[in-house]
């Protein structure tokens, strides 16, 4: 019955969820550019400013079609899109404390979107 | 450190505020460029501003442990700010949805491999 819920929750709001993970995307690669910038490198951290600023502008678009409740949590996905990135990319450790963050966090994601339908 | 904790605190609560003016822009501009033209947006960015500028001086003096799961905060008072000044709904489920990121930022703050 939860499931339900979620996805007519999913359904109603898919439109600013989409553009949440578009912008949690280009948030996450923004922080690829700084860190692999190394603070030396001044053209990847512009660009990585600039991406991070077209992030925003998502975000705002976003917020249009939903609420700031359902929408604004959604940024924590970012932490998912980080360590998934930092195994595939750099080779960092996926920790049982990441894994058990990750579900955690996932989860109160869906609770807060099932607290929406 | 008592000083940190109040700093984070006041960076969440204005990272907060910096989403409900966005929240605002989104709701007031007609359209893409009509974005440029709303007041909220330069409100919101000013807070986002100051929020990040206290998250960069002090980082460096709080374990990740602390500071990463206390960011998350910035969502229990967005959540705030929708009930009490934008009518959302708000029930039991987000509020448990909230708890459990702050606690999911917990485990992934120790699952991080630096200090």
């Amino acid at each position: 019955m939860m499931l339900n819920l979620l996805i007519k929750s999913v359904k109603k709001n898919k439109i600013g969820i989409s553009l949440m993970i578009l912008c949690n995307i280009l948030v996450t690669i923004s922080q690829i550019l700084w860190k692999i910038s190394e603070v030396k490198n001044i053209t990847f951290i512009i660009i990585g400013m600039l991406i991070y600023g077209l992030a925003s502008f998502i975000m705002i678009i976003a917020f249009k079609y939903g609420d700031l409740s359902v929408l604004h949590p959604l940024l924590t996905l970012n932490y998912v899109f980080a360590i998934v990135l930092g195994y595939f990319l750099f080779k960092e450790t996926i920790t049982t404390y990441s894994i058990m963050g990750v579900i955690t966090i996932v989860t109160g994601v869906i609770l807060i979107n099932i607290g929406d339908a | 450190m008592v000083i940190n904790i109040i700093l984070i605190i006041l960076l969440t609560i204005f990272g907060a505020i910096g989403s409900f003016f966005l929240k605002k822009v989104s709701a007031k501009a007609s359209s893409l460029l009509n974005i440029l033209t709303q007041a909220s947006l330069y409100v919101g960015a000013f807070f986002y501003l100051i929020s990040m500028l206290i998250y960069i001086t002090i980082f460096k003096y709080i374990p990740y442990s602390i500071a990463l799961p206390m960011t998350s905060l910035t969502y229990v008072w967005s959540l705030m700010l929708a009930y009490f000044l934008l009518k959302e709904k708000v029930n039991k489920f987000k509020i448990f949805g909230v708890s459990l990121i702050i606690l999911g930022t917990f485990f992934v703050s120790l699952g991080l491999n630096r200090i």
